[in-house]
């Protein structure tokens, strides 16, 4: 299950305030401006910046 | 989800900030003191401009004649409050007006005199630095003392006397100058410090002990006008309206304009040329009697107001004669509705 518009639309990347979206895979929320991917894990979306992954930005 | 407080940003990093600050279409602003001289007239400002106000008040010298007129508003509304308590609201701009400002009400309760400045002030800024308010100080002339230097500039310290009956009041102030201007070192609050010098105008006490009120009631009683020394000593008198006008464009002024600057006529008077002019424009058959000058009472005092014109572009306007027309007309109202007419002539 995917997470809701509604916590969508007011999550912003904890780093740089910007705005993120749903990966393809839908596990998963990016920030492309810090190059972050922040994990949804059991449909809670890990805001912390110490455990986003770094993402390729060609990927 | 709106972040009008910045707390959002501050405990939920991941949040959006709101980006619609502008969520509150009016400008919400608290008055301490709102009911009182300057309060009265600053509110009824205030809501002619469209603002949000939260007018407070204890009422101690306060008064609810002062507002009558803007009970029913519908964005003005009232609070029984004692700032030396904590206050909790949410506003965009703060005016911090509420002490007693007269020397027989503020000397009357000294220790109060001190705790509404500092306790006050530190609740007040408090407040300001949880919502990101602007806040600005209504400070006073007092806290030149009886001053050294000629007329007044902001950067002159003052000479004052800590242990006299008027220490409350003027240390007060100068301890509420003090915290405003650390809050905004430390915690960078957006401050703005107003010093200012008598002023005068319908709303006034009548009783408040002060030179001006004395006079138009002593004259429309067609009692003797009581002169503190021999009447050398000289005032400043700024008319209420040029007054606000000046708290208003200072609180409006960039965000680098912190004070403290000088709100004042610099036209001097003598207080013996005042107390003619008195007895002159309400008509009073008045005489003059001269007491023994009190302790500490300041021998001149003028401001300096350079800056504010250059900062603020303000410069009173209303001249003497105008301003004492207006306040005997006021004093004469209330002075009727109390005492079932004058007993001066007319």
């Amino acid at each position: 299950m995917a997470i809701s518009e509604e916590l969508l639309e007011i999550l912003a990347c904890p780093k740089c305030k910007g705005d993120i979206y749903l990966n393809p895979a839908k596990d998963g929320l990016i920030c492309d401006n810090c190059k972050l991917l922040y994990e949804i894990k059991d449909d809670i979306p890990i805001m912390l910046i110490d455990e986003a992954r770094p993402i390729d930005s060609k990927s | 989800m709106v972040d009008n407080t910045g707390i959002i940003g501050e405990y939920f990093p991941y949040l959006k900030e709101d980006k619609n600050k502008n969520m509150h279409l009016r400008k919400r602003v608290l008055v301490t003191g709102g009911a009182g001289f300057l309060g009265s007239h600053l509110c009824d400002r205030l809501l002619n401009e469209g603002c949000d106000v939260l007018c407070v008040d204890n009422f101690y010298t306060g008064s609810k004649r002062n507002i009558e007129h803007l009970l029913g508003k519908p964005y003005f509304e009232l609070s029984r409050h004692d700032i030396t308590f904590p206050l909790y609201v949410e506003v965009d701009e703060i005016y911090n007006l509420a002490c007693p400002a007269s020397p027989i009400h503020y000397q009357n309760d000294p220790v109060q005199t001190t705790k509404v400045n500092v306790h006050g002030s530190i609740n007040m800024l408090g407040l300001a630095k949880r919502i990101k308010a602007k806040i600005l100080q209504a400070s006073t002339s007092e806290v030149y003392g009886d001053p050294t230097v000629h007329p007044q500039p902001e950067t002159y310290h003052g000479n004052v006397n800590c242990i006299g009956p008027r220490s409350c009041y003027d240390e007060g102030k100068r301890c509420a100058e003090t915290l405003f201007f650390d809050y905004f070192r430390q915690h960078k609050l957006k401050i703005k410090v107003a010093r200012i010098f008598n002023t005068y105008g319908p709303r006034m006490h009548l009783n408040d002990g002060r030179v001006v009120s004395n006079f138009i009631v002593q004259a429309l009683r067609g009692e003797p006008l009581t002169i503190f020394g021999d009447g050398t000593q000289t005032r400043s008198f700024c008319y209420v309206d040029d007054l606000i006008e000046g708290l208003v464009r200072l609180m409006g002024s960039n965000e680098n304009v912190t004070g403290p600057i000088n709100l004042g006529k610099p036209g001097e008077f003598t207080i013996l040329e005042l107390a003619e002019k008195v007895i002159e424009l309400s008509n009073s058959t008045s005489e003059l009697i001269f007491k023994q000058l009190p302790v500490d009472d300041p021998k001149q005092r003028r401001p300096d107001i350079t800056k504010a014109r250059e900062v603020l572009g303000w410069e009173p306007e209303v001249g003497l004669d105008e301003g004492l027309k207006r306040t005997i007309a006021y004093f004469d109202e209330i002075m009727s509705d109390s005492e079932g007419g004058r007993n001066g002539n007319k």
